[in-house]
């Protein structure tokens, strides 16, 4: 099945992916971000907070923010 | 909450907005190009350090470097693929009921929305104050500007403004480390905040802004947090900041107006650190200043140059502007002496001089 992901960490993209039926956050979110520790990412599904047990459904829309990002001087 | 027929209306504008944006610029884009060159050269670095430890058999360090040579393929890939992202046309304008939706996750998310149709600004507010490494930075105010959207790329499309400025010491316009005079520079942000800006992911772009914001880089501030309040005098510990704020020339210490020395011989400023004692008159002078002359540190008043040989000496040591050195004194005196003895050898010490034919 596809599903949205838009990944905002590092160059921040946004595609359809195809993932397996049965897809939890948490195994997509390992798989997008390897070594990434979930709570330091905003993870919205279809705009809501998810749970990591949480399965994607054909068509859902998730997204992966970090909530720390370093900014610069220029 | 935005009341429905206004966000319905900003929608539909922000949805205008997007629509007459502009094709891709022709050309290559600036930054991507070097991003791209400098990974390479890192995947190359690596490369070679592991092919030097395998060659050198240093079997324990060998999986951390084909780690780190993995890590900087990555980059690569990633830069490659930034530069492909750079070349295709923006993606279409999202419809109104898309922009609804972003505006109503914003409200969610950071907490309400403010249209101020005057300026074509959306601004959104942090919820709580920042406070980075114990610095209370208060609350800010996050502005999208609809109308630099197509002229302007990701960060620069947004005003970063504080609701309840404490802006470093002696610097007006810094707010945050990573905030001057409103502009935000998003560091690491950069590349993901241009493509949600120009998809249309307005939540997106809020909260990696808000990331931003919520985020330290000691590496590359406007001002150190360390030094918000103004800096210690590293003499004395008194925080400094602006006018009463002096550096050591020597080795860029600050110095409050009372610890700031200054070089007797050249001026410059200088911590007490940076500067030692004439060995002569005693005055404070530079390193830079001061020459060891015979074990003794002499400033130029305290030494001068032989007319002679060039040497310099202590100051004390010559009679006159212009006259030998001891050293060559006591040459000349031995000089004296030898031409004494010659004259005594050849007149059997009569004392009379050889012929000098």
């Amino acid at each position: 099945m596809k599903i949205l992901l838009i990944n905002n960490d590092g160059g921040g993209f946004a595609a359809p992916v195809e993932v397996a039926d049965g897809t939890t956050v948490a195994k997509l979110f390992a798989d997008t971000v390897p070594g990434g520790r979930p709570g330091d990412y905003l993870i919205r599904v279809n705009r809501l907070p998810a749970a990591a047990d949480q399965v994607l459904a054909p068509g859902d829309r998730l997204s992966l923010t970090p909530t720390k990002i370093e900014g610069a001087a220029a | 909450m935005l009341p429905t027929p206004l966000a319905v209306r900003l929608a539909r504008r922000l949805h205008a907005a997007w629509a007459a944006r502009p094709g891709p610029a022709p050309g290559d884009p600036a930054d991507d190009w070097p991003a791209l060159d400098a990974r390479l050269a890192a995947a190359r670095t690596a490369r070679r350090r592991l092919h030097l430890a395998a060659r050198a058999g240093l079997a324990l360090i060998l999986p951390r470097l084909a780690a780190e040579l993995a890590a900087r393929l990555d980059d690569v890939a990633r830069a490659v693929a930034d530069l492909r992202a750079e070349r295709t046309p923006p993606p279409p304008a999202p419809d109104p009921a898309a922009f609804l939706a972003e505006l109503r996750q914003v409200e969610a998310e950071l907490g309400g929305l403010d249209v101020r149709w005057a300026d074509g600004a959306v601004r959104a507010t942090t919820t709580e104050p920042v406070a980075l490494d114990g610095v209370d930075l208060g609350r800010f105010a996050v502005d999208f500007h609809w109308t630099r959207v197509g002229r302007r790329e990701g960060a620069a499309c947004f005003d970063v403004v504080a609701l309840d400025p404490h802006p470093a010491a002696g610097h007006d316009g810094v707010v945050h480390p990573h905030v001057r005079d409103a502009e935000l520079c998003p560091g690491e942000a950069s590349a993901p905040l241009r493509r949600a800006v120009a998809a249309g992911r307005l939540a997106d772009a809020f909260l990696l802004v808000r990331s931003v914001l919520m985020t330290y880089n000691p590496a590359s501030p406007h001002v150190p947090l360390a030094g918000w309040h103004g800096m210690p005098c590293s003499d004395c510990g008194r925080r400094v900041e602006g006018d009463d704020r002096f550096s050591c020339d020597g080795c860029e210490a600050d110095l409050c107006e009372g610890c700031a020395g200054s070089c007797g011989a050249c001026s410059e400023t200088r911590c007490d650190g940076c500067l030692a004692a004439c060995g002569g008159c005693r005055a404070a002078c530079c390193p830079g200043c001061l020459e060891d002359v015979g074990g003794r540190a002499a400033c130029p008043d305290c030494r001068g140059r032989c007319s002679r040989c060039g040497a310099t000496v202590r100051a004390d040591e010559l009679t006159a502007e212009g006259t030998p050195c001891p050293a060559c004194n006591q040459e000349d005196d031995i000089d004296d002496v030898e031409d004494d003895n010659d004259v005594a050898a050849a007149t059997g010490g009569v004392g009379v001089p050889p012929d000098p034919s």
